[in-house]
Parts: structure tokens; sequence; C-alpha cells
């Protein structure tokens, strides 16, 4: 790349570089290096494989020297400084915001989710059996010819209410486990609770008592009425007449 | 202003600062102290001096990369700017010279160009492409030719 000293004079050796160079290969050798640095080594193994000359300059240790350590590197801190930032490319909608993309994500999984329970129940569902074999098995009450159809429809509905009344029930049953379970109300929770009931129970079976106590005191202490009635049933055995009044 | 001749003997009257993008002018504008002379362009024919000195007359108020470190700059990406690629849409044969005589009058900028346009023209071409765009005759051995097949079996798929 270096040039040559400015002739001063015409030199008639100059002068006669020969005829006009119509191809690539009419340049110097020097020439090659600031053309081929511009290539990528594909490109420059498809150089390698068009003519000997070329096959030479293509695979120059000097020009893999500069292109490695001093091209490659600029160009790529170039390119690099060039990118855009992420702030950029959220704003172009090229990149979706992490939120947006968990949204994304979760509805994904979900649908996902979704579409396994309802696949595995339609092959589970496929594998039921028959009616006609619960009817064989005994699983299943034959219909009885004798009985009319509306009884027999009558009797079919009621069937379906217990089983959905059973399933509604079950249903509510999961759904409270589920609560509880998401209010954080975990096993030791529960034993606590009922710790503390049982205390707080026993506590005001202690109160009670103190009243039941007095209570039956004064319940057992024998009313006037009975004292009398009491009296009564004695003087009439005395006297000899019959009891006939049941003791209360 | 000087006075340019090309090899053809046809002279050229260019403003100094035009001139003086090519560093041998400059050079030799310096050691003759004095603008005035006639400065013969010995390698270089009218047609291509007219055409070098038309891209300088473009590039007048361009920067002047004083060494050789400034003209990484430009190396930096293979895009070419606008007007040089237009003034570079020429046939074969005024391409490589151009870049001949930019390599002899050593304008760096115009050398760069004219290296990125040959380079933008083997881009992406086979071997076979290649020798048909440049006219290059294929002189290997079909030995030889077997050899670097084998050589470059892990770079074919492309």
């Amino acid at each position: 790349m270096t040039t040559a000293q400015p002739p001063l004079s015409s030199n008639p050796l100059v002068m006669a570089r020969g005829p006009p160079s119509q191809s690539l290969l009419a340049l110097p050798d020097e020439l090659f290096i600031p053309i081929f640095i511009h290539l990528d080594i594909p490109d420059l193994l498809a150089v390698s494989r068009t003519n000997r000359r070329l096959r030479r300059l293509a695979l120059d240790t000097q020009l893999h020297h500069l292109r490695l350590n001093v091209y490659i590197p600029l160009r790529l801190s170039t390119y690099l400084s060039l990118r855009p930032t992420e702030h950029d490319l959220l704003t172009r909608h090229i990149l979706r915001s992490p939120l947006r993309l968990a949204h994304r994500f979760h509805a994904a999984a979900n649908g996902l989710r979704l579409a396994f329970a309802r696949n595995s129940l339609r092959r589970k569902l496929a594998l039921r059996p028959q009616l006609n074999e619960l009817i064989q098995r005994g699983v299943y009450p034959a219909t009885d010819a004798r009985v009319s159809p509306v009884l027999a429809m009558r009797c079919k509905a009621l069937e379906r209410e217990k089983v959905r009344n059973l399933l509604e029930q079950e249903l509510k049953d999961r759904i409270w486990e589920r609560i509880r379970s998401v209010m954080g109300c975990n096993e030791k929770d529960k034993q606590e609770s009922v710790r503390v009931l049982v205390s707080r129970y026993s506590q005001r079976r202690r109160d009670d008592n103190i009243f039941e106590r007095r209570r039956r005191e004064v319940r057992e202490a024998p009313t006037r009425a009975k004292v009398y009635r009491l009296r009564l049933f004695f003087e009439r055995i005395s006297s000899g007449q019959k009891v006939s009044v049941a003791v209360a | 202003m000087v006075k340019l001749t090309s090899s053809d003997g046809e002279s050229f009257d260019v403003e100094k600062d035009v001139a003086e993008r090519s560093v041998l002018i400059k050079n030799m504008i310096e050691d003759v102290g004095d603008a005035s002379t006639e400065i013969p362009i010995p390698n270089v024919t009218a047609n291509v001096l007219k055409k070098v000195l038309e891209w300088c007359e473009h590039h007048k108020s361009d920067p002047i990369a004083a060494n050789e470190d400034d003209t990484d700059a430009r190396k930096k990406s293979t895009d070419i700017d606008e007007w040089d690629q237009k003034f570079m849409q020429v046939d074969q044969e005024m391409l490589f010279e151009i870049i001949l005589a930019a390599n002899y009058l050593d304008i760096k900028a115009l050398l760069e160009v004219g290296c990125k346009t040959v380079a933008n023209m083997i881009k992406g071409k086979t071997p076979e492409e290649i020798r048909r765009t440049f006219n290059i005759q294929n002189d290997f051995t079909p030995e030889e030719e077997a050899q670097i097949r084998r050589e470059n079996e892990w770079a074919e798929d492309r």
C-alpha cells in the first residue's frame, strides 16, 4: 500500500506498465490485501478456489493476521455500538416487556393444562364401558319392562339428581379445602386452633359448672309441691288407699 | 491552480486543494516549491485522471486522514457512500484503473472505495461465479482441484 517515491521526471520504466489492466489479476499483489480484508471467510475460501495466484493471496498469513487482529475488532466494535438498546426495542415493539411475556406465558401454560385435561378426559370417556355391559355386570339396574316408562324416567332423573348432589357436595368440599389451603390454614394451624377451642371450651365448662352446681343444689332441694305430694302419697298409703298416682 | 499532465499528454488545470487530495501531488508541489509548474502524472491516462479529479473535486472538503490509523474509521464498515457508489458504476477496466491510479497518487479514501467496490463484487459468489465475473483463468490441475475440494469440505455447505 505504500506509494513509490514521486518520480520527478517521466521515467520510461514506469511508463512501460504494459497493456491497460482489464482484469483483477492485473493488480499488483499488495492491492489485494485492502480488497480481501473486506471479505469474510466463506468468500475468501471461494476466492481461494478460483485460481493459483488468488489462492496464494487469499490464504496469505499477513492478510489473515490483519483481518483477525485489526479489521474484525474494529468492525465488531462499530457494529456493536450501532446496536439498539433494550429500551429502543421495547418502544419499537420488537422486544416484549417481561411483564407481558409472563402474562402470555401463564395464559399459554393454562391453555396447555386445559387441553391436556380435555384430552385425557376424552380418552377416558372413550374407555368407559357401555350401558349394556354395565347391565350385564349388574352394576346398573336393568330396566324392568313391567315398570311404566314414565316411572322409569322419573327414577332415572332422581338417580341423576342424587349423583349431582353428591358431586356438588364433593366440589364444595374441594373448594373449601382449596380456600383453606390458600388462606394458609395448614395442618399445624388447624391443630393449634383446635387446641385453642378445646381450652376455651373447657374454660367455659368450668365457668358453667359453678352455676350448674348451684342450680343443681337448688334443683336437688325438693320443691314444696313435691313435698306436699309425697306427703299425700304416704298419707294415702298409711290410710290403706290404693296407690294410683305414679311417682312423678 | 495546478497544472497536471496525464501520461498521454493531456493537461488539466485544477485547484490546489483538489489536487492535494493526492499525497503524491502534494509532496511534489512541496518539493518543487512552485505551484505554477506543470506536474506530470506518467502512470495515469487522461480519461482515468479526469475521473480521479472528479472524485477529488467532490471530496475536496473531506477531512484528510493525517496518518494510517485515521483511515481505519473508513475501514470499519463495508458500506459505501451513495455518491461514491454511483461514481464507481463504471466498467471493470476503469474500476481497476482508478484503483491503480489511487494507489499511485496515494489517495487513500479513493483506494478504499475502489477496494470495497471490488470486495462487494466478490461477496456471496461461488468460485465459478467469481471466475466469470472477473474473467479469471482456472489454472488448477484436476488433482489440485480435488485436493482443494477435500480441504474445503467443511465449508462446502453455504
